[in-house]
């Protein structure tokens, strides 16, 4: 059988070999083709921006060569009630290396390491912060440099190309530590004050407040950047300025501290380990002096703190990181009486209610021990307040009931925290039947209002909460405690923001409160009263105020047995609170102070002194308020 | 009995060298180190010189590559698969993180970016796979496509994870480009265009917040100039102050003023534009095509469809990174971070460069060889 004339399978192979190579041609010229379409059209695009639009982009080009570049506002200054100046701005000199200048790091790093005596571990850390940093932006090596080191390194300059010595604002407190739980401090801003204060979000610089008042005014400190428009040359170094617009200061605030007061009582307190001062001016409820010790520098956060300071001051049990006059919270002690024989007066007993004192007092199964162990014997309600007999108290307080005294003790501004708008303050504790209930699910019982008679107990308060109580006690009236007097929107054009008139008179009668005040002058002005070796021994000066003691520990009946551990015997943490709260002058009331010193033991021997020290020192050293500073240079007459 | 011996036996050897190819990759390469001494203001340090150690490394292993039979290279193609897939994986575990994407390696001094390297590994299984079949017989045989499917879709996902959307667009551009070349009938293409059109929507719902965000900021870039529009409108600022002639060498602002944060790296090219103008920027771009053009040349001289395919393929690879980069940098299209060869710097690229390059001689050498 012939075989049909069919192509070879040789042929075929071959043939089926040239349509694919027929076909890769076909697709390599397509390929060609889409790489030389894709080219023209990006030459068309770069024909388009390079020549047609080219003016264009010049012109944006141009305007990138002008850099803008925000200026820090000066920050508002904090200033005393007489314009003497708490917080202010200084400029101090910062060592700046420029990497882009530099041509050896390595050996202009060491040449300053000698001439700074920079230790190899810091130059080791600089070197390799250094690496990471951008070429054309200054690396800020020293935040701070001091006189010598400054003139040290002007005269290395030949040796130190790139490095400069460039001035940069910096916060100055000239209180130092005595005022830094008042101002606070301030420091560079994170990610969330960014968001906060989203107009300082790029400027070089700036600093926010961290604490205090710093932090509560921030808004008004801070002010509004300035611009400054720089024509820079191709390595990004200004040439020079083109526009300067200064931006807008921060406000000054005017506070209600006395400078002077400050200083001594802040002064007056180091005697002790660790205390709390606040001093009131009755008028309208300026703080004059808010001390609590131990305290920090401010200056030490700005830019200076290294981890292991402040991990320190974290751990430290004296906590000078807290300011304790409006954060610590204290059982009031005897300084809680005056509020019980307010209660008791004004629900009817009398002064000359009469209680047996015989060293104790027993309710139910229960003994009660008043201070003196051998009793004051028969007692009214004066001679109670000056003796400070805590059994007198015990009854009294059964008498007029924990209704009225949580009432008293609201109506004086204890348990709520006050309006001074500094964060951080604590609220304190009036314990009432609700709390009780709510919180350890019990009824309140007798023997708590006994306790609570003598300011012992779950009562809590600051010493802030004590000095208007203090307050409030001398005037009679609804004192709120301040801090800030006015703000200053410009230097000589003061917009002053006087805060409200004068108080309400408190909703007490005026003859408990004459009653009251009575006693508390005999506490420290009459023989026999607790505060009596404490006086202010000059006429007209003289003050009133309280004693208290407030235990930090149980007295088990075994101890009372072998008789109590004396103070001194103990150790520091397990001592006694002292407190004490007085005003002056006692005719007519114009200052008053609560101290606490923290352990410190009696309250008549400890905390008293320092109360009648800043007392004497408010009414012989403190101008007339009339002469407060209004801002524009004069006195108001 | 002459001395010639030596002189024959260099004879071949010379003639043996590509030489159109290595003198457009040298012109190339040549503005790219300028453009880095222009960079650095003015310095060799800290680009150039790096630079130039990595071409000069570069070229070695081109000639190492270059030296060896391509049918070497064909049986090692699956290999070198299965290689990038491991160093991709290894990228997922061990990867170096910036800006939220693991891209990178860290090989003792040298930092890799896998992703890179894949893509010729894939280019050269794609060559090897589809090589056996002849005239038609790709279009027939379709039941056998999941393998080639999976040669690209692997890579492509396991970039996607890092998230670099960019690269993984580009590997399945590439994949289709050599399946296009392998002589697949034109409708497949046409119906894939279609499915991909219809799964955009789709794809759009599952990109990472950026890329939308850059792909948004592409069509409207002058609507955030400090955020995301920041490096196409800085970007069209220098090629355009640039005008037609340039302002010099050295002489740009754009760049040196550090408008353009990765000005040495993806954004080479404008700082090439800002201060050799229109003129520089096409002549560059005609360089590439020359070098396009040469590569396709070999690819359509070679006669077996391993050759022809693995030489169109790192074409088509090459070109991608030049039309993106181009595009990218003049607005066209979205910033996705994709460098230019030879002239960025950076080692990868280079790398994937010189390896193209050696594996161009080596089938251009070995071109009358029929395939098995």
């Amino acid at each position: 059988m012939p075989r049909s004339l069919g192509p070879s399978p040789i042929a075929r192979a071959r043939e089926a070999e040239r349509r694919q190579s027929a076909r890769f041609t076909r697709r390599v010229l397509l390929l060609g083709g889409a790489q030389l379409a894709f080219a023209t059209v990006l030459g068309a695009r770069l024909y388009k921006i390079q020549v047609l639009d080219s003016e264009k982009y010049r012109l944006l080009a141009e305007q990138n060569r002008v850099s803008l570049r925000l200026i820090a506002a000066p920050r508002g200054k904090i200033l005393d009630r007489q314009g003497k100046i708490l917080a202010e701005n200084t400029t101090r000199f910062q060592l700046v290396l420029l990497p882009a200048e530099v041509a050896d790091a390595e050996q202009t790093l060491r040449t300053l390491a000698e001439i700074l005596h920079l230790p190899d571990e810091t130059l080791r850390e600089i070197t390799d912060r250094l690496k990471k940093h951008p070429r054309f932006l200054p690396y800020v090596v020293r935040e701070e440099l001091g006189w010598r080191e400054v003139s040290a390194v002007e005269v290395n300059t030949p040796r130190l190309a790139g490095v400069y010595v460039v001035t940069s604002a910096a916060r100055h407190y000239p209180q130092g530590e005595a005022l830094s739980h008042v101002l606070g401090y301030i420091s560079k801003p994170n990610e969330e004050d960014q968001k906060l204060y989203p107009q300082i979000r790029r400027v070089p610089g700036v600093k926010v407040g961290r604490s205090g008042l710093e932090i509560q005014y921030e808004a008004i400190l801070q002010g509004r950047p300035g611009t400054k428009e720089l024509e820079v040359d191709a390595s990004g170094r200004p040439v020079r300025e083109l526009s300067h617009k200064p931006g807008t200061p921060g406000e000054d605030l005017i506070t209600t501290i006395d400078d002077g007061m400050q200083h001594y009582t802040w002064k007056r307190l180091q005697s002790e380990r660790s205390a709390a001062a606040v001093v009131l001016d009755l008028y309208r409820g300026d703080v004059l002096a808010l001390a609590s010790h131990p305290s920090v520098d401010p200056g030490l956060f700005d830019g200076k703190l290294t981890d292991k300071t402040w991990q320190q001051l974290q751990s430290d049990p004296l906590k000078p990181l807290n300011n304790k006059v409006i954060a610590g919270q204290y059982a009031p002690g005897s300084t809680f009486k005056p509020v019980v024989a307010l209660a008791a007066l004004e629900s009817g007993h009398g002064p000359h209610t009469e209680f047996y004192c015989p060293g104790h007092f027993t309710l139910g199964d229960h003994r009660f021990h008043c201070w003196k162990k051998e009793g004051h014997g028969r007692l009214t309600m004066r001679d109670a307040m000056k003796a400070s007999c805590d059994v007198y108290f015990y009854q009294l307080g059964l008498k007029a009931g924990l209704e009225n005294i949580a009432a008293v003790a609201r109506l004086l501004g204890l348990g709520s925290r006050t309006r001074l708008g500094v964060s951080g303050e604590s609220e304190g504790l009036v314990p009432s039947r609700e709390w009780k209930r709510s919180v350890y699910n019990d009824r309140w019982h007798d023997g708590e209002t006994v306790v609570l008679s003598i300011g012992q107990g779950s009562i809590l308060t600051t010493p802030l909460q004590l000095a208007v109580m203090s307050a409030r006690l001398a005037t009679g009236l609804e004192i709120q405690p301040r801090l800030v007097r006015a703000r200053l929107a410009r230097p000589h054009r003061p917009v002053l923001r006087e805060l409200s008139g004068l108080a309400h008179g408190l909703s007490l009668s005026p003859w408990s409160l004459a009653f009251v005040r009575d006693a508390l002058d005999g506490v420290v002005n009459e023989i026999g009263g607790t505060a009596y070796r404490r006086r202010i021994d000059r006429e007209g000066l003289e003050m009133a105020g309280k004693t208290g003691t407030s235990q930090v520990r149980r007295i088990s009946p075994e101890e009372r047995e072998d008789g109590v551990t004396k103070n001194e015997d103990l150790p520091w943490r397990r001592r006694d609170h002292a407190l004490f709260i007085g005003y002056a002058p006692v005719a007519r009331p114009r200052y008053a102070a609560a101290v606490v010193v923290e352990h410190g033991g009696g309250g008549s021997t400890v905390a008293a002194p320092i109360v009648r020290d800043i007392l004497f020192h408010a009414q012989s050293k403190i101008e007339r308020l009339a002469g407060d500073f209004n801002g524009d240079g004069a006195r108001r007459g | 009995m002459n001395d010639y011996s030596a002189l024959r036996r260099f004879k071949p050897w010379f003639w043996g060298v590509h030489w159109p190819l290595l003198l457009v990759a040298a012109a190339i390469g040549g503005f790219g180190l300028l453009a880095l001494y222009s960079a650095a203001g003015g310095s060799a340090e800290p680009w150039m010189q790096t630079q130039l150690v990595r071409f000069a490394v570069g070229l070695l292993i081109a000639f190492v590559v270059a030296s060896v039979d391509i049918d070497v290279w064909r049986r090692l193609a699956w290999l070198a698969w299965f290689g990038g897939v491991g160093l991709l994986l290894a990228v997922e575990f061990w990867g170096v993180t910036v800006n939220n994407a693991t891209r990178w390696l860290q090989l003792g001094f040298v930092t890799l970016q896998p992703s890179e390297l894949m893509r010729v590994a894939m280019v050269l299984v794609l060559a090897a796979w589809f090589q056996r079949f002849r005239h038609g017989e790709v279009s027939k045989k379709v039941w056998l496509f999941p393998v080639p499917a999976l040669l690209v879709l692997v890579p492509a996902l396991l970039v996607l994870r890092q998230p670099d959307f960019g690269t993984a667009a580009m590997i399945l551009a590439l994949g289709a480009a050599v399946i296009f070349m392998s002589g697949l009938h034109l409708w497949y293409f046409f119906a894939g265009a279609g499915a991909l059109v219809a799964a955009l929507p789709l794809i759009w719902v599952r990109l990472q917040e950026y890329q939308q965000e850059r792909i948004l900021t592409f069509l409207n870039p002058e609507g955030d100039p400090l955020g995301a529009g920041y490096h196409t409108i800085q970007s069209k600022i220098a090629l355009g102050s640039g005008g037609l002639s340039g302002k010099g060498f050295l002489g740009g602002t754009q760049g040196h003023l550090s408008f353009l944060p990765e000005m040495h790296t993806d954004f080479i090219f404008t700082l090439l534009a800002e201060e050799f103008g229109l003129l520089g920027s096409v002549a560059l771009l005609g360089l590439y095509l020359s070098l396009f053009a040469v590569m396709l040349f070999c690819a359509w001289r070679c006669r077996g469809m391993f050759g022809r395919l693995l030489v169109s393929g790192l074409c088509i690879n090459l070109a991608l990174y030049v039309f993106i980069n181009v595009g990218m940098v003049s607005g066209l299209l979205p910033v996705v971070g994709v460098p230019l060869p030879l002239v960025s710097y950076g080692g990868t690229v280079v790398l994937v460069f010189f390896i193209s390059l050696g594996l161009v001689v080596s089938v251009s050498r070995g071109r009358s060889a029929p395939a098995d």
